[in-house]
């Protein structure tokens, strides 16, 4: 940490502050048109903004070309209408008036670059100035969006600023959270714990912790297309080359017998994709984890392995293994849709998100109480719109405070 | 035909006590190896029937028994100390003495080149203390094959003052000393002596091994090399690396000790003894690559386990010796995967 460092992280939470009453002076239906405007720019490739994320985002983010258009089309598409209507939805009910935050801060995620699409647009949608601290290696889109919204309206890029230090600057993180009255952070449960310990009182913490999709395939799906609904499940896995919360490390498929054809065929899918969306680069680092998962995975049971993907049949009953990532997943079958139930109570609140081929009320209604997740269709998982619950809950909830009238 | 393959492995370490190579015999008998195991030890054998040239993971030493015989001839079973889901990995032995064999010679060849025996002070418990840890048992076949007056100086923890004192009687007698333990005891030791200094005498050595795995304060392998020789007063080659895992039967040495001895300018990196075969691979294709790849190592003294390990270490070869990149974090956030490796192990199906 450079010397300067502080005063200079103090100037731009001072600045950002001194935008928060022309921001709360705006109305969110306002607001939400403006970040409609800004993050078109990014969505749009004909746009030099566009140009530049298509250009500097692969080599940060490890991710092929291909993914990170694939992703940012995924995140954009439906976006201004998202925004406007969660502007409606956030909307201060009869006898309450908003009072925003004087400050957030966010803590973004590392492992998903469009993730910050949510909470940044929450919290000035929210009419919260906004210091974002961005992972080092993975700065590019909040960084761009604030060039964006910079470009758009100058007035409201001036009620957030992306920051970007390494965690274990401590100094300056609790420069950061001293001033924020809400935080909201993406990161381990050892990171959110230090950071609830390190919030002053009064302020609020909205945590994210890490996570992890799950799958499930029903019989008559299966039965019924089963190449189909390995295709769509061989979309959720590669996206993000299979590094985000919502990735599913594992499928459960309904019924023993047609586990081994269910991997196969999501084998062959997540082969065929390898052309369409190719993985980025194995990281050094992430050698070892895959060669040993795999290298278990091929003493159980079936491995069907692609060029940069597997699939792992285990047919045994064992725990779960998690799956390092990187396109590399689990099909294990269970008896019937009750087998959900049991593996989403071992993962409780680090389900993020349930994919089903298959009835989704018949998923829905067998939750139990340990799991509060989004239940999407398989092909959808890595698609959560910007209204999509946020770890349980609305994607505003810690943002909005009211004053009561009378 | 067990008794044909401990004979070819035993000529073959003996052989090659003297750091000479003979590839074409060592790679003959691994393949014999191979064959010999997979039929005898389930989970091998389902691995090479998936159909690539795939060496065991060391994960699988937590998951399954890897042994071509019965439980009941266990001799010896040598536990990981690092649990994951409540797991430790577990090597069974039912025959010590190819382990010895190999321990001992790649000793006498990188550690104890120079000498017959000398004093040992060795940071780890005794292995009455420890006996499934290999750690224990080959230090104290050590005690037997290298050494005189030896003191063990960690019972449940260090032992400071007879540490302190064995050294001081050492410097007193102008007798050389071998300190041997593993790296977060030496980091207790730094952190229990303060401010004392040893000049060993000439000859003397140190042998550091391990990780840290959450037992002591982390510390760069740089930083902790540089204070261990300030503390004890050795020059560079006489601070040493060994290179072990519970799964193996032969350890690796830093070849510096051995240059030194031999008048040469030393090098860096570990002596890969000819009875083992080192080879970083590709985590995609698993092919042998040339620059830094997973490390999978095929010893010809795991006799009645397996012989090719695949280790979750980052290597690279510079000729036949080994230079060690680390151990990867994994790819997934380890916070995330190890609570929810944890919420799953109770699921159990």
């Amino acid at each position: 940490m450079s010397a300067e460092a502080e005063p200079a992280l103090r100037a731009v939470i001072e600045g950002v502050e001194r935008a928060g009453p022309s921001l709360r002076a705006r109305p969110p239906d306002r607001i939400a048109a403006r970040l409609a405007e800004a993050w078109a720019r990014i969505a749009d490739p004909e746009r030099h903004l566009g140009r530049l994320a298509r250009e500097r985002l692969p080599g940060q983010t490890g991710l092929s070309l291909e993914m990170v258009a694939w992703a940012l089309q995924a995140t954009f598409d439906g976006l201004p209408e998202a925004l406007a209507e969660a502007a409606r939805r956030m909307a201060a009910p009869p006898g309450l008036r908003a009072a925003p935050h004087r400050l957030g801060a966010l803590v973004l995620a590392g492992n998903v670059f469009t993730a910050c699409v949510q909470p940044l647009s929450m919290a000035l949608l929210a009419q919260t100035p906004v210091v974002a601290k961005a992972s080092s290696r993975d700065d590019g889109l909040p960084r761009l969006f604030a060039a964006a919204l910079a470009e758009v309206d100058p007035e409201l890029a001036a009620a957030c600023a992306v920051v970007t230090f390494p965690g274990e600057a401590s100094g300056l993180t609790d420069v950061l959270l001293a001033r924020a009255s809400v935080v909201s952070a993406y990161g381990s449960d050892a990171t959110l714990r230090a950071l609830r310990e390190r919030l002053g009182p009064g302020a609020t913490l909205i945590p994210h912790g890490h996570g992890l999709g799950l799958g499930f395939a029903s019989a008559r799906a299966l039965d019924d297309d089963l190449e189909g609904v390995a295709r769509r499940f061989a979309r959720d896995v590669a996206a993000y080359d299979q590094r985000g919360c919502m990735s599913p490390h594992a499928i459960l498929v309904e019924g023993e017998a047609r586990a081994e054809p269910f991997g196969r065929a999501l084998a062959a899918a997540l082969d065929d994709l390898e052309r369409e969306l190719p993985r980025g680069a194995l990281p050094r680092d992430a050698g070892p984890a895959q060669i040993q998962w795999r290298g278990v995975a091929a003493t159980r049971g079936p491995l069907f392995e692609g060029r940069a993907s597997a699939v792992a049949v285990e047919l045994e009953p064992a725990a779960i293994r998690p799956s390092p990532g990187y396109r590399n997943a689990l099909v294990r079958p269970v008896g019937s849709v009750d087998g959900v139930t049991v593996a989403a109570d071992a993962l409780g609140a680090h389900l993020k998100t349930l994919g089903v081929a298959g009835p989704l009320d018949a998923v829905l209604t067998r939750l139990p109480p340990s799991v509060a997740c989004r239940v999407c269709r398989a092909g959808e998982m890595q698609r959560p719109d910007l209204l999509s619950l946020a770890d349980g809950r609305l994607p505003w909830d810690g943002l909005r405070r009211w004053n009561q009238i009378g | 035909m067990r008794e044909a393959l401990y004979a070819r492995a035993a000529a073959l370490i003996d052989g090659l006590a003297d750091g000479s190579r003979d590839d074409a015999a060592r790679d003959a008998l691994l393949a014999d190896l191979a064959t010999y195991q997979a039929a005898r030890v389930p989970a091998y054998g389902r691995l090479l029937a998936s159909g690539r040239d795939r060496a065991l993971p060391t994960d699988v030493f937590r998951f399954a028994r890897v042994a071509s015989f019965p439980e009941a001839e266990d001799a010896r079973v040598f536990r990981t100390s690092g649990t994951t889901q409540g797991l430790r990995g577990a090597h069974p032995l039912r025959d010590l003495s190819l382990y010895d064999r190999a321990a001992r010679a790649a000793a006498r060849y990188a550690l104890f080149p120079d000498v017959d025996r000398l004093r040992l002070v060795i940071l780890a418990p005794h292995p009455d203390r420890a006996p499934d840890s290999s750690l224990s048992y080959m230090l104290g076949r050590f005690e037997a094959w290298f050494g005189r007056d030896v003191r063990w100086v960690w019972g449940d923890g260090l032992d400071a003052g007879a540490l302190a004192a064995a050294l001081a009687d050492a410097e007193a007698r102008g007798e050389p000393v071998a300190l041997l333990g593993t790296s977060f005891a030496f980091v207790h030791a730094e952190d229990a002596l303060g401010a004392r200094r040893f000049r060993l005498p000439s000859g003397s050595r140190l042998m550091q091994t391990g990780g840290f795995k959450g037992r002591s304060r982390e510390v760069a392998p740089d930083a902790l090399r540089a204070a261990l020789r300030l503390r004890y007063g050795l020059d560079e080659p006489r601070v040493i690396a060994e290179y072990g895992m519970t799964e193996l039967s032969s350890q690796m040495y830093e070849r510096a000790l051995r240059d030194a001895v031999d008048g040469r300018a030393p090098r860096p990196g570990y002596w890969v003894p000819g009875w083992v075969r080192a080879r970083p691979v590709d985590p995609d294709t698993l092919a042998p690559t040339d620059g830094v790849g997973v490390l999978r190592l095929d010893d010809c003294a795991n006799l009645d386990s397996v012989s090719a390990i695949q280790t979750s270490d980052l290597a690279a070869l510079d000729g036949h010796a080994l230079i060690l990149h680390g151990r990867a974090a994994g790819a997934t956030p380890r916070g995330c995967s190890l609570a929810i490796e944890e919420a799953l192990a109770s699921e159990g199906g």
